[in-house]
């Protein structure tokens, strides 16, 4: 980083528009260069498993609710070849570009995958929803990687900047104007960064990750968050999670069934955050809280889980955990 | 960090003309320090059914990364197993810089029942997966019985924003 030391001034001297204007626009490019850094790049992965042709729909669907705004930038899908046909992930954002696999049995390395460019702005707190197509035929397995990126300082624009020709006065209403500008993007006045300023230090970088299974058997599930099977292990970083969704699909309800996807601290043995609510025959169960937990921490052993609080354990077709982080 | 300006007015006084420039360049230096920091990532898949055959899983990333860790999340029944991992570009090109490649054991990750059990990778030195690289992930494990209800795998990766 090119630090800038400014020209001063000294009263009596004879003043040089040179030394104001280079000031200024070394103020600028200070400006631009806080703004150069301000995306964080991020995937997560949409994981269908093994999608049979006799499979519903519901059970690849993935639904997003992120708390913040981001974009999506680019996008891929992997198959298992074990027939010629055509995958396709569908997105209820209207700028999404439908990302079609043709799947061929001939391909190497024994499997097919596609790429499509993404210009998706998600604002905050929008359900996203994406479907994958059921195949024609079985496929041994088929997921889709999404890459995103979050804005830190999403609307905000930099303010111009006054030059000085020479011989001119120095206008003091112009250069007041400058620097109240410039004020008002390094310095929070309103505790968000939604009217374009750079806040007090900079802002959190925040992310998506989505933790998929698929044909959770009745065994894998207990009744709490720390001894359940149907777990994954989240390593490393000093990390807050801002909210959490959860979604899951399972004709095995005969009644409706609670299931419950959270974030546990083995560390410490105690449930970050959870989220839940009931399955019904036949509906995709979805929910989601953005409350912010304030449990920033350290712990090597968090663990992303779904599990069924009544102690009535049943099969599901699909599930998922999504968490939504800032660092 | 905060700037407060000195207002202008009438004849403009040197020393306030000095101390906006000042104040308001200190401020934007220490914010580009502040926006080189790093962030910590998950990128997670699961195998199911992983016994003696290795399992592949392919991916890319979203920009350059480095990898920190890998955090393996495992259930079967009682017993123990070798879990054997590798990470490499998928085609390897002579000439680019693709990127790390990796291998590793984790021995005797215990299982009892069908509770989960963890088995975590710490990369002991750094290792860079590059944007628009494909990478695969295999792994296997030693024997098939206990066979593996499902390995639940997290890559870790450190993050810096670059400037753009």
């Amino acid at each position: 980083m090119k630090s800038y030391v400014p020209h001063k001034f000294y009263t009596g001297d004879r003043f040089d528009p040179k030394k104001l204007n280079e000031n200024a626009l070394a103020l600028y490019e200070g400006m631009k260069g806080v703004l150069a850094q301000r995306y964080t790049y991020f995937q997560f992965i949409l994981d269908f498993g093994a999608y049979a042709a006799a499979d519903n729909a519901n059970e690849a669907r993935r639904s997003i609710e992120a708390p913040f705004a981001y974009e999506i930038v680019d996008s891929q899908l992997f198959v298992d070849d074990t027939s010629d046909q055509t995958l396709t992930l569908t997105c209820s954002e209207t700028d999404w570009n439908d990302l079609s696999c043709a799947v061929s049995t001939a391909s190497s390395p024994g499997y097919s995958q596609s790429s499509q460019i993404q210009n998706v702005k998600v604002a905050a707190s929008t359900q996203v929803d994406f479907d994958m197509a059921v195949p024609s035929a079985d496929v041994d397995r088929a997921y889709a990687i999404i890459k995103c990126r979050y804005d830190c300082f999403t609307g905000l624009t930099l303010p111009s900047i006054p030059q000085v020709a020479s011989g001119e006065s120095v206008s003091a209403t112009e250069w007041n104007t400058f620097f109240t500008a410039v004020e008002e993007l390094i310095t929070d006045t309103d505790s968000s960064n939604s009217n374009g300023d750079f806040e007090l230090n900079w802002p959190k970088r925040k992310g998506i990750e989505v933790y998929n299974w698929r044909n959770v058997t009745a065994a894998d599930f207990t009744t709490s968050l720390s001894t359940t099977a149907v777990t994954y292990r989240l390593t490393g970083g000093t990390r807050t999670v801002l909210g959490l969704s959860t979604g899951v699909w399972s004709t095995d309800v005969g009644s409706a069934t609670a299931f419950v996807g959270g974030v546990y601290d083995n560390t410490v043995g105690q449930n970050m955050v959870t989220v839940g609510g009931a399955v019904s025959n036949s509906t995709i169960f979805f929910t989601t809280t953005t409350s912010t937990i304030n449990s920033t921490t350290t712990a090597t052993d968090l663990r992303a889980s779904i599990y069924t609080p009544g102690g009535d354990p049943n099969t599901c077709e699909s599930a998922y955990i999504v968490v939504y982080w800032e660092q | 960090m905060t700037f407060t300006p000195t207002t202008l007015s009438g004849t403009v006084s040197a020393a306030n003309l000095n101390s906006n420039f000042d104040d308001s360049t200190s401020a934007l230096n220490d914010l580009q320090d502040g926006g080189s920091g790093q962030v910590v990532h998950n990128v997670s898949f699961e195998f199911t059914s992983v016994v003696d055959t290795t399992k592949n899983f392919y991916f890319s990333l979203a920009d350059d990364m480095q990898l920190l860790g890998i955090g393996f999340y495992t259930v079967g029944g009682d017993g123990a197993l070798d879990i054997t991992w590798t990470l490499a570009p998928t085609v390897v090109t002579a000439m680019l810089n693709q990127g790390t490649s990796l291998t590793g054991t984790l021995l005797n990750v215990a299982f009892a029942g069908a509770s989960p059990s963890g088995a975590d990778y710490t990369s002991g030195s750094p290792h860079f997966l590059r944007k628009g690289v494909q990478y695969t992930f295999s792994v296997v494990s030693s024997v098939s019985s206990p066979a593996l209800g499902y390995v639940g795998v997290a890559l870790t990766f450190k993050y810096k924003p670059r400037r753009r």
